[in-house]
């Protein structure tokens, strides 16, 4: 049957015997196509079936890294921290209204590191004395122009996780 | 006087061409949809479209099938 295929492909593709491109032939490449693709479709519905099963496996959910128990910081506090490597500098803080916000420390200016100061209500960058809003993270006044990196955070039995790969440039509501 | 009065058989042997590939054109694009849902980690996604995809192969094969019968060239 492979044989027959073949020829049949090949007689209809060989220019000697172009014209034998009939319907028939046209109609027999579209089904070899079809069937290609139909056959291409089986190895993903099993490689579907068989990820959904190991669940967890293959798609974990982000557990996240524990940063500090809530409790640990009083409202206007704040935490730095590194996160997701060592060479990563980050600062939590517990709002005074409540609520907690984690940013990347690493101005946006020129990477000095961003200190919280609780009289202003702003993150601080020391060298070039540019200001971040503590809620979004966004530049105030001074050199930068780009927000802090927001960090997502989620509170569970009273500790504070990290969660996902790395800081992100766009605000969320806070933990 | 219409085109199929003149070439009565045109009309007929033209649906078959426009069948057939429709049903390529729809089990291209769900594939590349299953495959997109697989990339994404969306696997709950993926066996409808992929199991669609091989159901069109059966339906072009029934076509094929009828056809290769029916079609004189």
């Amino acid at each position: 049957m492979l044989r027959q295929v073949y020829r049949r492909m090949v007689t209809v593709i060989h220019r000697d015997e172009e014209h034998r491109l009939n319907r028939r032939a046209f109609l027999h490449i579209m089904f070899l196509g079809s069937a290609a693709l139909g056959l291409a479709s089986v190895p993903l519905a099993t490689l579907a079936r068989w990820a959904q099963r190991s669940g967890p496996k293959l798609a974990p959910e982000p557990a996240g890294t524990p940063i500090a128990r809530a409790d640990a910081l009083a409202r206007g506090e704040s935490l730095n921290f590194n996160w997701p490597t060592e060479n990563d500098p980050a600062v939590l803080l517990h709002l005074p209204e409540g609520g907690f916000v984690a940013y990347d420390r690493r101005c946006t200016h020129l990477l000095c590191p961003v200190l919280w100061d609780a009289r202003m209500d702003h993150l601080v960058c020391p060298c070039h004395d540019g200001h971040f809003n503590a809620r979004t993270g966004v530049p105030l006044y001074g050199p930068p122009r780009r927000p802090l990196p927001q960090i997502d955070l989620a509170v569970r039995n009273g500790v504070i996780y990290a969660l996902g790969a790395g800081p992100r440039g766009v605000k969320t509501d806070g933990a | 006087m219409g085109r199929s009065a003149q070439h009565p058989r045109a009309t007929p042997y033209l649906w078959p061409l426009v069948a057939m590939g429709t049903l390529l054109a729809l089990q291209v694009v769900l594939l590349q949809v299953a495959v997109n849902r697989l990339a994404w980690g969306m696997y709950a996604g993926v066996f409808a479209p992929a199991v669609a995809t091989a159901g069109l192969s059966i339906a072009a094969w029934l076509l094929y099938r009828q056809l290769d019968r029916e079609t004189v060239n």
